[in-house]
C-alpha cells in the first residue's frame, strides 16, 4: 500500500510542478500530456516494448548460460579465478556506448550486437554473486559429500549449487535489472525499433511526451521483470528466503 | 603440527566405544581419519584388515551439527546418501520412512529442517548415516549442541537404535556420563599432543538408563575418566560436587 | 498438371532468388529526408533494378560510415564530412556515389523579435551549440564570408535536448540546425507568438557540399553492377517524390510509424528544395562538381585540421551513377 501511495505522491508533485512552474513540454511534459500521448500510440509502443523485452530476455538467457559455466570456472581453483577476475573486470571498465557500434561492425546490424551488450551489462554481478555461492558452501555439508565419495560432478550439482542458489537469486536480480539497462544501450547505438530506439527517435524527432512515456515503460518493465525474479524466487525457492521477509 | 601420538586402539565388531578427552586433544582427528576424511601421516587405520585410503560404504558419520541440505525436505535428507552413491532403489524412501519412525520423526518427513528443533534435525542426520546401512556408524559428539534434556533423550533413543540395529559405534564426546552410559569402552585422550592414556570398560550391565548413574560401578568409571583428564584433587571435588 | 505446376513454382523461386539483398546504412533515425527511399521501396523501384533493399537507423554520419567502411553494410549515408575524415584521417574504404544536398543544409534558427536578420548583427551575440556540432566548426568560416568576425559572437555548449528551448526562452539569440530542422522548432515559436527566421550559411556563399550516398571500396569494385542498379532505382525515387511530395511522406509513415505525415513532408520538401530548387528548376543529378569538392575539403582543413595534402579526387566515385 505505501510504495502506491508513494507513486500516486510522486505523480501529483510532477503534474503540480509542470503545471505551477510552466515548465515548457519540450523539457518536462506533464503525466496527463504523456499519457494522452501513449493513448493515441497504444499499438506502437506495445510493439517497442515486445521488442525489447525480447532483447532483454535473450541477453539475461544469454547471461545465465555464460556466467553459470564461468562461475564454475572461477570457483574451481584461485589460480583460475586470478586469470579470469581482471578479464572481466576489463569488460566491465569498458563503457558499453563506445563498444556497441565496434560489435555492430563486427557482428552485423541484426540482434546479436544487441544481445552482446545486454549480456556485457547484466552478466557480471551474476558470475560474481554465483562464485561467491559456490566458493562459501558451507564446508560441513561439503564435507558430508566427500564421506560419501561424491564425486567432483555430485558435489557441484548436489551440494554447491542448490547451496549458491540464494546468492544466485542475488546475481539474478541485478542482472535482470541490468539488461534493461543493457538493452536500451544496444538501441540507442542500433536499432529500428524496441524503447531505446523510441527514446532516441522521439527525442530528435521532438515528440519529448513520447520519450518520456517510453521511458516510464522502461521503468516500468525493470520493476515488473525484478519482481518476477523475485515471486520466482519465493515459489520454486522458498528456503532460501529468509522468514522474515514472509512476515512482511 | 602433530595432532595425534602414538594413538593405538583395536574396536570390535559390533562394540560401542566412546572417547572423551579434553578439546584439542585430537579425537575428532582421531575419528576423521576413521572416516577416511583424512590421512594419517604416519600409521594405519585398518577396517577388517585393510587400510582405509578414503570414505567407505560401510561406514556412516553423524556430524556436530546435523549438517542437513537447507533446500532439501527430512526425507530427501535422509535419502541423500543413496543418491551420492547411486543406490537409491524403489523401495529407499520405505526405507528412510521406516528410520523416520524408528526416531519419532514420522510427520515430518515433508518439512524442510529450517522448521524442525535442534534435536529433529539431529535425529534427521542420524537416520541419514543408517540409510545406507553402515557396519561401523561413527558419531563427533552429536549431542553436543542440544540442551541438556534433549540430550539425554536422544542418547536413550541411540541405544535403543543400536539395540536393533547392532553395529559397531565409535563416539566421540566431551560429557563425561554420557560417555559411561553408552559405552561398553571408554577411551580417554589427553591433549598436545593427543594421545590415549587409558581404555575404561564400563561394567554397567544393558539396557542401560540415567538412573545408572547412581550405582558404584558409573561412579568410579566416571571418578577415573576425569582423574585422567583433570588430575587427582580436581576429579574428586567434581565427583563430591555431582 | 502436376508437372506444369511444378515448373510454373521453379520459375517462380528462381525469379525471387536474382534479387540482391542489400542493406542501406542510414545515418540518422528517419525523418522526413529518408521518405523518397521508402517511397521508392513501397513503390516497388528497387525491385525493378533486382534489389531487395532493407534499411538500418544510424545515430549520425560518423556512426554510420563506421558501420559500413568496417563491413556491416555495402552502402551508407551521411555527411560528406564524415566520408572525408574518416578516408584522410584514418584511411576507411569509403567513397561518395552521389550527393544529396546541392549545397550545404547548415543554418542558423533565429527568433524574428530579436532583429537579427543577417550574421552582421550577431556582434556580441551568443549562440548555443552541442558537443562535436559541425556547425560550430563552419561557422567561423561563414561568418567571414558574411563580414563578420567570428570572435565577437560567444558560444554556449548545452545539450541537444536544450537547444530549442534556450532560444524560445531567449537565453541564447540563435541556435544551429539543418534547415530541414524548421518544422520540428517553427510550432514552438508560433506558441510564443513570435516567428522563426533561417539564415543559411550558404546565403554567404558559404557553399559546400553536405549529405551523400557512398560505398565501400570492394564493394565498388566487385558489385559495380548492383550499385548502378541501386542509383538508378535511388535517383528514380527522389525525383518521383520530388512530384509527388505528399505522397512520399504518407508511404513513409507507413513505413516509420513512429513519424509524423507532417514532419515528413516538410522535412523532405526541405531536401528536395535543396535538390532540386523551391520551384524545382534545378538539374539535380546527384553528380559532383570538383572544384566545390575540394572547396568542400578546403573547409574541413580550415574548420578541422585535416592534411591538407589529401587528393579529394580518392573519396568521389560518381561515374555510377544513371546520365539524366
Amino acid at each position: 500500500m505505501l510504495p502506491l501511495l508513494a507513486v500516486l505522491i510522486l505523480g501529483v508533485a510532477w503534474e503540480g510542478a509542470v503545471l505551477v512552474f510552466e515548465i515548457p513540454v519540450y523539457m518536462f511534459p506533464a503525466l496527463s500530456v504523456i499519457w494522452s500521448e501513449f493513448l493515441t500510440n497504444v499499438g506502437l509502443v506495445a510493439g517497442h516494448t515486445v521488442a525489447t523485452l525480447g532483447t532483454v530476455m535473450g541477453g539475461f538467457a544469454l547471461s545465465i548460460a555464460i556466467s553459470v559455466p564461468l562461475a564454475v570456472l572461477i570457483a574451481s581453483s584461485p589460480l583460475m579465478a586470478n586469470a579470469i577476475y581482471p578479464l572481466l573486470v576489463l569488460t566491465q571498465s569498458v563503457p558499453k556506448v563506445a563498444l556497441a557500434p565496434i560489435l555492430v561492425v563486427v557482428l552485423g546490424a541484426g540482434e546479436v550486437p544487441r544481445l552482446v551488450v545486454t549480456f556485457l551489462v547484466a552478466f557480471f554481478p551474476l558470475v560474481t554473486s554465483l562464485a561467491t555461492g559456490l566458493l562459501t558452501t558451507p564446508a560441513d555439508l561439503i564435507e558430508l559429500g566427500r564421506s560419501y565419495k561424491a564425486t567432483w560432478w555430485q558435489e557441484l550439482v548436489r551440494i554447491r549449487f542448490p547451496s549458491s542458489v540464494p546468492f544466485m537469486f542475488n546475481g539474478l536480480k541485478l542482472a535482470i535489472t541490468f539488461a534493461v539497462v543493457g538493452a536500451t544501450v544496444g538501441e540507442f547505438v542500433a536499432a529500428d525499433k524496441g524503447l531505446g530506439y523510441q527514446i532516441m527517435a522521439a527525442t530528435a524527432f521532438f515528440n519529448t511526451p513520447a520519450a518520456f512515456g517510453a521511458l516510464v515503460i522502461l521503468s516500468l518493465l525493470g520493476i515488473v521483470l525484478f519482481q518476477a525474479v523475485v515471486i520466482i524466487e519465493k515459489v520454486f525457492f522458498s528456503w532460501s528466503t529468509p522468514m522474515e521477509a514472509d512476515l512482511q | 603440527m602433530q595432532a595425534l601420538l602414538e594413538v593405538s586402539l583395536a574396536i570390535e565388531r559390533n562394540e560401542f566405544v566412546s572417547i572423551v578427552g579434553p578439546s584439542g586433544c585430537g579425537k575428532s582427528t582421531l575419528l576423521r581419519l576413521i572416516a577416511g576424511l583424512i590421512g594419517p601421516s604416519s600409521g594405519k587405520v585398518t577396517i577388517d584388515g585393510s587400510a582405509i585410503d578414503g570414505p567407505r560404504r560401510d561406514v556412516g558419520v553423524v556430524f556436530q551439527a546435523p549438517t542437513l541440505l537447507p533446500w532439501a525436505n527430512v526425507l530427501d535428507n535422509v535419502l541423500f546418501p543413496l543418491k551420492i552413491l547411486h543406490r537409491l532403489a524403489p523401495d529407499s524412501p520405505a526405507k528412510g520412512r521406516e528410520l523416520l519412525r524408528l526416531v519419532g520423526l514420522s510427520d515430518f518427513e515433508r518439512k524442510m529442517p529450517s522448521e524442525l528443533s535442534g534435536g529433529m534435525q539431529q535425529r534427521t542426520s542420524i537416520c541419514r548415516a543408517l540409510i545406507t546401512d553402515p557396519d561401523i556408524l561413527l558419531m563427533d559428539e552429536p549431542f553436543g549442541a542440544l540442551d541438556a534434556l534433549t540430550r539425554e533423550e536422544m542418547s536413550l533413543e541411540l541405544l535403543r537404535i543400536w539395540q536393533e540395529q547392532p553395529k559397531t559405534i565409535f563416539f566421540v564426546t566431551h560429557s563425561v556420563p554420557e560417555a559411561v552410559l553408552l559405552a561398553d569402552r571408554v577411551c580417554v585422550m589427553t591433549a598436545r599432543p593427543g594421545r590415549i592414556i587409558e581404555i575404561i570398560d564400563v561394567p554397567l550391565p544393558r539396557p542401560r538408563s540415567y538412573e545408572q548413574e547412581s550405582l558404584q560401578e558409573f561412579q568410579n568409571c566416571a571418578k577415573r575418566i576425569r582423574q585422567h583428564i583433570f588430575g587427582d584433587a580436581a576429579a574428586s571435588a567434581r565427583t563430591g560436587a555431582a | 498438371m502436376a508437372a506444369a505446376v511444378l515448373v510454373a513454382g521453379l520459375g517462380f523461386s528462381t525469379s525471387v532468388m536474382a534479387l540482391d539483398e542489400v542493406n542501406f546504412q542510414w545515418s540518422w533515425i528517419p525523418t522526413g529526408f529518408y521518405a523518397p527511399i521508402s517511397a521508392g521501396m513501397a513503390m516497388g523501384f528497387y525491385e525493378d533494378e533486382g534489389i531487395d533493399l532493407t534499411v538500418s537507423t544510424g545515430r549520425g554520419s560518423g556512426d554510420a560510415v563506421k558501420k559500413v567502411a568496417g563491413g556491416g553494410s555495402p552502402i551508407g549515408d551521411g555527411d560528406i564530412s564524415a566520408v572525408m575524415s574518416a578516408r584522410a584521417e584514418e584511411g576507411a574504404p569509403v567513397k561518395c556515389l552521389m550527393h544529396e544536398h546541392n549545397h550545404s543544409p547548415h543554418s542558423l534558427f533565429i527568433l524574428k523579435s530579436s532583429g537579427i536578420s543577417h550574421f552582421k548583427d550577431l556582434e556580441g551575440k551568443t549562440l548555443a551549440t552541442t558537443p562535436g556540432n559541425s556547425h560550430r566548426n563552419y561557422f567561423p568560416i561563414a561568418a567571414r564570408m558574411a563580414g563578420l568576425d567570428p570572435d565577437t559572437v560567444s558560444w554556449t555548449v548545452v545539450d541537444a535536448t536544450a537547444m530549442p528551448s534556450l532560444l524560445i526562452n531567449k537565453r541564447v539569440d540563435g541556435v544551429p540546425y539543418f534547415t530541414s530542422n524548421a518544422s520540428f522548432v517553427e510550432p514552438q515559436a508560433k506558441a510564443i507568438g513570435d516567428e522563426l527566421v533561417i539564415i543559411p550559411f550558404a546565403d554567404y556563399g558559404f557553399d559546400i557540399y553536405s549529405y551523400c550516398i557512398y560505398a565501400r571500396d570492394d564493394v565498388i569494385e566487385e558489385q559495380s553492377d548492383m550499385l548502378q542498379r541501386f542509383l538508378k532505382a535511388t535517383v528514380r525515387s527522389f525525383v518521383w517524390a520530388r512530384d509527388n511530395p505528399e505522397e512520399a511522406a504518407r508511404l513513409h509513415k507507413e513505413r516509420w510509424p513512429d513519424t509524423k505525415y507532417e514532419d515528413n513532408l516538410a522535412g523532405w520538401v526541405d531536401l528536395s528544395g535543396n535538390m532540386f530548387g523551391k520551384d524545382k528548376s534545378k538539374d539535380w543529378t546527384g553528380h559532383y562538381d570538383m572544384a566545390k569538392v575540394q572547396k568542400t575539403y578546403d573547409v574541413l582543413v580550415e574548420s578541422r585540421g585535416l592534411n591538407p595534402d589529401f587528393d579529394v579526387t580518392e573519396v568521389i566515385h560518381d561515374s555510377l551513377l544513371p546520365q539524366m
